[in-house]
């Protein structure tokens, strides 16, 4: 949880309101799920509403650090660019200035924070100060470096061969591996388990079975969004 | 992605190896691209050669390729920035950068390759999934004589009460959530694989379960 806060914080969210919309969302779901499942399971509608609520709690609060690694990984792809645009850059104007005045990025994030260092640098701050006031928004180590390698004028220092990027899809899809059999094997066996269960249960009304699968809907969805981090990361 | 774009970032780096000879930009861009047949490169040559900008000119390269590769993308905007700056440090940095670039397409289309197995897979699991899920749908009146519950009182259902076709509700949303998964817009390959599959399996087989 508190890597997850800090991603509130470093994408300036407000906590209180972060907990208050992680608390919705994840009501939400478990009382739909408790509602809807109650005359079928009976007490047993009671845990699922809580799992179903803890998923869907976990889903919201973890959506701001994804949206980071995403930044991350997105900016690492970039670091090479940016390398031999700075090195460039510096070459030809010998200007850290001019140099930070000509790099852009297409990333929210970095486009963000060069902006800040170009608005510093035309206010006549030196470019290793606009750096540091507003560090926390270039995720990617690789990307850091190259801009402290910028600002600090060492042209010879920026080169990137791309690593950090390849780090973070191999351990993407180390996490892909992983999560992929889970899911797998909700989406298999869930169905399989409502059916057998609606059987012994002798719910053969229409409502029952339509409770029941609004009810995998749910699971498959959270399943989804859980399992598929990775996948997203990967695409984007 | 691939053999397109490798072509591309190999001509880009020929435009960077002719501008850093002291040959402008544009005139590297019109020598290197004049004779290709791709109406994206033709628009850009011809938009040099009437005199707009080389960055306004690549645009259409740009626009053409909207299903291309990021990095080429990238290795476009590289050229034309950087190569009015400094052609020649221009130049050496970019045979670093396609390198660079070229391993990570050859990567991804080994990705591709490797999802288009997995969707593959999926499909069939789907298919199982109904296959399997119709047997369940059909032995539920079998099912229900079991004394085993989770709450006490059961509700009273007779055998007949069991539809064999109830199960498809279970089946469909789990087909396509296992679609969704790999591919959104194949998913309703996953749902047509294990909806057939739970019809065939419920029309041909499922009497024959209820008899044995």
């Amino acid at each position: 949880m508190p890597s997850r806060t800090r991603a509130w914080d470093a994408l300036g969210l407000d906590r209180r309101r972060m907990v208050l919309i992680v608390a919705t969302v994840s009501i939400a779901p478990a009382a739909a799920v408790l509602v809807v499942t109650v005359p079928f399971i009976g007490q047993a509608a009671a845990v699922l509403g809580l799992v179903v609520g803890a998923a869907a709690a976990y889903t919201a609060a973890a959506f701001p650090k994804r949206a980071l690694e995403r930044s991350a990984l997105l900016q690492a792809r970039e670091a090479p660019t940016l390398a031999a645009s700075g090195a460039v850059y510096l070459q030809g104007t010998g200007s850290k200035s001019k140099t930070v005045l000509m790099l852009h990025s297409d990333e929210p994030l970095l486009s963000s924070q060069l902006d800040d260092m170009k608005r510093q640098t035309l206010l006549g701050i030196d470019a290793s100060g606009s750096l540091k006031s507003s560090v926390d928004r270039v995720q990617s180590e690789s990307a850091l470096r190259i801009l402290h390698s910028i600002v600090r004028a060492q042209g010879e220092r920026l080169q990137d061969e791309g690593e950090e990027l390849e780090s973070a899809i191999r351990s993407s899809v180390s996490g892909e591996e992983t999560k992929f059999p889970v899911f797998m094997t909700i989406a298999f066996f869930l169905p399989i388990m409502l059916m057998i269960f609606a059987a012994m249960e002798h719910h053969a009304d229409p409502v029952a079975i339509v409770s029941l699968a609004f009810l995998e809907i749910v699971v498959l969805d959270l399943a989804l969004s859980i399992s598929s981090t990775e996948r997203r990361r990967l695409s984007a | 992605m691939s053999t397109p774009d490798l072509s591309l970032m190999e001509r880009l780096r020929q435009v960077l190896r002719l501008s850093s000879r002291g040959k402008g930009v544009a005139a590297s861009v019109v020598e290197t691209f004049r004779e290709s047949g791709r109406r994206g490169e033709m628009e850009m040559v011809r938009g040099i050669l009437l005199g707009h900008p080389v960055g306004e000119a690549m645009r259409s390269l740009e626009s053409d390729r909207k299903g291309g590769d990021t990095y080429t993308r990238d290795l476009m905007l590289y050229v034309v920035e950087q190569a009015k700056v400094d052609a020649a440090e221009a130049s050496k940095r970019a045979d670093k950068l396609t390198t660079l670039f070229e391993h990570w397409i050859w990567m991804k289309r080994q990705r591709a390759m490797e999802q288009k197995v997995m969707e593959t897979r999926s499909i069939i699991v789907s298919a199982i999934l109904g296959g399997v899920t119709a047997m369940v749908s059909s032995l539920a009146p079998v099912l229900s004589t079991f004394q085993l519950s989770l709450s006490e009182t059961q509700p009273y259902a007779p055998a007949s009460a069991y539809s064999p076709y109830w199960g498809i509700l279970f089946v469909l949303p789990a087909a396509s959530f296992l679609g969704l998964f790999f591919s959104a817009r194949r998913a309703y390959l996953n749902v047509l694989a294990a909806g057939l599959a739970y019809l065939v399996v419920t029309y041909f087989f499922g009497p024959l379960v209820l008899t044995i």
